[in-house]
C-alpha cells in the first residue's frame, strides 16, 4: 500500500499550522490547541508509518502536560515546535538532499579551501569533496581568499595559478612571507601543465599539482592524502617533546571539548593551573639538564597518579594544565593534595646532592552554564596565585566568578523569506555559544527591512544568512548594497543559493560572499558549518 | 455492497481510509464530526459503522449509544477507533455496545483485513 500521498498531505497540513503559528505577531495560541495539533499528528503519523514524527509528537505532548501555561507568545512557541520544525524541513527536502554515502559533515571535518576564478570549477571541486565529508570554502577573490586562509587555517588549500589581479604564485608568496607560518598542504591547480609550470609551483611552495582537465577520482585521493599527513602534522605537534604530555595548543582544543560536554551533561569539571615552585632556583643550582629532568619526571608523576580521564597539559615553562572531568571542587582539591604530597617525597640526585621539588595549585571548577574558558581559566590562575601567596606546595580553590571581562557584540542576521527557514536558522543560532561574545540574533523577511534595520547599521561584526531568491529585492541586490555601505568589512556573509545556479553562486561569490550553501540544505551540517565559521570569524 | 460508514475527525486519516476502502469497491460515507456522523445514521442503513474513539461534537461512545437506542441502525456492527489501548479501557468501551476495537496507530491493511472479516461473518 502506497502510502506516500498521505504523509505529504500529513506534512503539508502541519507546515501550514506551523507556518501560521510561526508568523504570529503578538498573538497567543491557547495550550488546549497546540495539545489538540500534536495529538492529532501524533495520532495519524502511526498509522502512515512515520515513526519520527510520531516520536517527536509524543515527546511534545508529554512536554505540554508538565506546562503550566496557559497560552503560548510566538516566540515561545517557535523554541518549543523547533524539532517539529527541524523534522518537517527534512523531511520536505529529503528527497533533494545530497547525501550519497552517508557522511554528514562533522565539527572535525577537515576544512578545504579553494581559490579559483572558474566558478563551474569552484562548484564542481566543492560539490566532489563535500560528498566526502570535508567543508569546503571558496574564494574567487585573492583579496578575500588570504584573509580568510589566515582566520580559518584550512587544512588543505587548493589553489588555480591563473586568477584576476593576483596570480596564485603571488598568493603563496605572500601567505610564506606571512610570519604565522602553518604546515597546510597546498595544491597548486592549471590549465597549462606543462613542465615549466609545474616545476615553478613546486619552487613557490605547493605540495601537489593537477593539469586541467582534472581527473576527479585521482584528485580526492590525493587530497584524502594530503589531509591524513595534515592530521598526522597536527597531532604529533599536540605533544610536548620535552615532557611527552599534551601541549597548549591541545589544551585551547580539548578545553572547547570539555566546556560543550559540560553543556550537555552538565557533569562539573575542574581546570587546575600547577606551577612547579622554585623552579628557576633548580636551574640556578643544578643546572638546565636537572631543570629538564624535573619538569619530565613532573609531567610522568601526574599522568601516573591522575585517572585515566584526567588529562595533563603543559602550559608553557614550569607551568602544567590539569583537567579533572566530572569532578567537583572538593574533589579536585582533595586530589591535587594527594599529588602535592606524593611528588614532594620524590627524590632528585644530582652528583652527591639529593633535593625534593614541591608544586602549587590553584583549581577551578566549572559547573555553571555561564562561565566561559577564558574566566574559568583566570578563576583557575588566582587561585594559583593565591595559593603561591599562602606559601606554595598547595592548592586552593576561589571560585570566583569574574564578570570584570567586557562581551564583544557580533550581530547575527537571517534574510529569508521562507518563514520555516528563518525560524529554523533562529533556533539553531540561539543555540550556539562562543566566548566573550554576546549574539545578538535578528531575523527579516526581505531584504530592505534588513537594510533599513539599526540592527544592519550597527557599527559591529556582522555574520549574515542571505537567501540569494526573495521577493521584493533579491539577494545579490541586499548583498551588493551591504558590500557598498559603510560597514562592508565589518560583514561575513553565508549566502544560500539554488542548488543548479552557477550563474547565482558566481555573482554572489564576485560580489563579495564569504561563503555558500545550496539549498535545501541538511540542518545538522549548516549548524556545524555555521558553528565553525562562527567560531573562527570571533 | 457492503455499507460503511466513517466518522474521523483526522482529515488525513479520513483520507486514507476513505481511498483504501473505495479501492476494494466498499460503498463508504464519511463524516467529519459526531454530527454528521449522526446525520448519516439517521438517513441512511450501515453495514459497519467505524467511529473515531475522541471527535468534536459528539464522541464515539456517544453515538454508539445514540445507535443502539434508535431504529435504523440498531443491528449494524460499530468498530471503535481509540488511541486507549489498554485492556481495560478496551473493555470499557466494548462495554458500552461497541462491537470491535481496534488501536491506534493502525496498520490500514489490518483494518481492511478486520472490516473484510466482520462483514463475512455477518452474511
Amino acid at each position: 500500500m502506497d502510502l506516500q500521498k498521505y504523509k505529504n498531505i500529513l506534512f503539508q497540513n502541519t507546515k501550514n499550522k506551523l507556518t501560521e503559528w510561526l508568523s504570529l505577531n503578538g498573538e497567543t495560541i491557547l495550550t488546549e490547541e497546540v495539545y489538540r495539533f500534536l495529538h492529532s499528528i501524533k495520532g495519524t503519523s502511526g498509522t502512515l508509518q512515520l515513526d519520527e514524527l510520531m516520536q517527536i509528537s509524543s515527546e511534545l505532548l508529554s512536554k505540554l502536560e508538565n506546562e503550566e501555561i496557559e497560552k503560548w507568545r510566538g516566540i515561545d512557541l517557535n523554541a518549543f515546535l523547533h524539532p517539529l520544525v527541524k523534522l518537517i524541513y527534512n523531511y520536505e527536502n529529503s528527497s533533494n538532499l545530497v547525501n550519497l554515502n552517508g557522511t554528514v559533515l562533522n565539527s572535525s571535518a577537515p576544512l578545504i579551501q579553494i581559490i579559483d576564478d572558474d566558478v563551474s570549477m569552484l562548484i564542481l571541486l566543492k560539490d566532489v569533496l563535500e560528498e566526502k565529508g570535508w567543508m569546503v570554502i571558496t574564494n574567487t577573490n585573492p583579496e578575500i581568499a588570504v584573509k580568510q586562509y589566515f582566520e580559518m587555517k584550512p587544512d588543505c588549500l587548493i589553489l588555480d595559478i591563473h586568477l584576476p589581479q593576483k596570480d596564485g604564485f603571488q598568493i603563496l608568496q605572500e601567505i610564506q612571507q606571512h610570519n604565522e607560518k602553518y604546515f597546510i598542504p597546498t595544491i597548486m591547480i592549471s590549465i597549462n601543465n606543462n613542465k615549466e609550470t609545474r616545476i615553478k609551483a613546486y619552487q613557490n611552495g605547493a605540495d601537489d599539482f593537477f593539469g586541467k582537465p582534472i581527473d576527479m577520482e585521482e584528485f580526492v585521493v590525493k587530497v584524502n592524502r594530503h589531509l591524513q599527513r595534515k592530521k598526522i602534522f597536527d597531532q604529533s605537534v599536540l605533544i610536548d617533546e620535552l615532557t611527552q604530555v599534551y601541549n597548549r595548543k591541545f589544551l585551547v582544543d580539548s578545553l572547547q571539548r570539555f566546556f560543550l560536554d559540560f553543556k550537555r551533561t552538565k557533569q562539573p569539571f575542574s581546570i587546575s593551573i600547577v606551577d612547579i615552585d622554585f623552579f628557576k632556583k633548580v636551574n640556578d643550582t643544578y643546572g638546565h639538564l636537572m631543570g629538564d629532568q624535573v619538569l619530565r619526571d613532573f609531567a610522568q608523576y601526574i599522568k601516573r597518579n591522575i585517572r585515566s580521564l584526567d588529562i595533563i597539559y603543559r602550559y608553557g615553562g614550569e607551568e602544567f594544565v590539569i583537567v579533572f572531568p566530572n569532578t567537583t571542587s572538593e574533589d579536585a582539591k582533595r586530589r591535587l593534595n594527594e599529588l602535592i604530597k606524593g611528588f614532594s617525597q620524590i627524590k632528585f640526585t644530582h652528583n652527591e646532592a639529593c633535593f625534593s621539588v614541591t608544586f602549587s595549585a590553584g583549581t577551578y571548577t566549572v559547573k555553571d552554564d555561564f562561565v566561559t574558558i577564558t574566566e574559568a581559566f583566570k578563576g583557575a590562575d588566582s587561585s594559583l596565585y593565591e595559593a603561591k601567596r599562602l606559601g606554595r606546595a598547595r592548592v586552593e580553590c576561589l571560585q570566583l566568578t569574574p564578570n570584570a571581562y567586557q562581551k564583544n557584540i557580533l550581530n547575527i542576521s537571517v534574510v529569508d523569506d521562507d518563514i520555516i527557514i528563518r525560524t529554523l536558522l533562529a533556533q539553531i543560532l540561539e543555540s550556539i555559544t562562543i566566548d566573550n561574545i554576546e549574539l545578538n540574533i535578528k531575523v527579516f523577511e526581505n531584504g530592505p527591512s534588513f537594510l533599513n534595520s539599526e540592527h544592519a547599521k550597527e557599527d559591529v561584526s556582522h555574520f549574515l544568512i542571505l537567501d540569494g531568491i526573495m521577493p521584493v529585492m533579491d539577494g545579490l541586490e541586499v548583498l551588493q548594497k551591504v558590500k557598498q555601505g559603510k560597514n562592508a568589512q565589518k560583514y561575513k556573509i553565508l549566502m544560500l543559493t539554488g542548488r543548479k545556479s552557477k550563474d547565482e553562486i558566481e555573482r554572489a561569490l564576485r560580489l563579495g560572499a564569504d561563503d555558500y550553501v545550496t539549498k535545501p540544505f541538511n540542518v545538522t551540517e549548516l549548524q556545524v558549518r555555521i558553528e565553525r565559521i562562527l567560531n573562527m570569524i570571533k | 455492497m457492503k455499507q460503511i460508514l466513517l466518522a474521523e475527525d483526522e482529515e488525513v486519516l479520513r483520507m486514507l481510509i476513505e481511498d483504501t476502502f473505495e479501492d476494494e469497491n466498499y460503498m463508504i460515507d464519511v463524516a467529519a464530526d459526531g454530527g454528521e456522523a449522526m446525520e448519516f445514521l439517521q438517513n441512511n442503513r450501515y453495514d459497519l459503522v467505524i467511529l473515531d474513539y475522541m471527535m468534536p461534537v459528539y464522541t464515539g461512545l456517544e453515538i454508539v449509544e445514540k445507535i443502539r437506542h434508535a431504529e435504523t441502525n440498531k443491528h449494524t456492527k460499530i468498530l471503535i477507533l481509540s488511541a486507549k489501548s489498554q485492556e481495560f479501557e478496551q473493555k470499557q468501551i466494548l462495554e458500552t455496545g461497541a462491537d470491535y476495537f481496534m488501536a491506534k496507530p493502525f496498520s490500514p491493511l489490518k483494518l481492511l483485513e478486520l472490516v473484510g472479516d466482520i462483514l463475512n461473518e455477518n452474511s
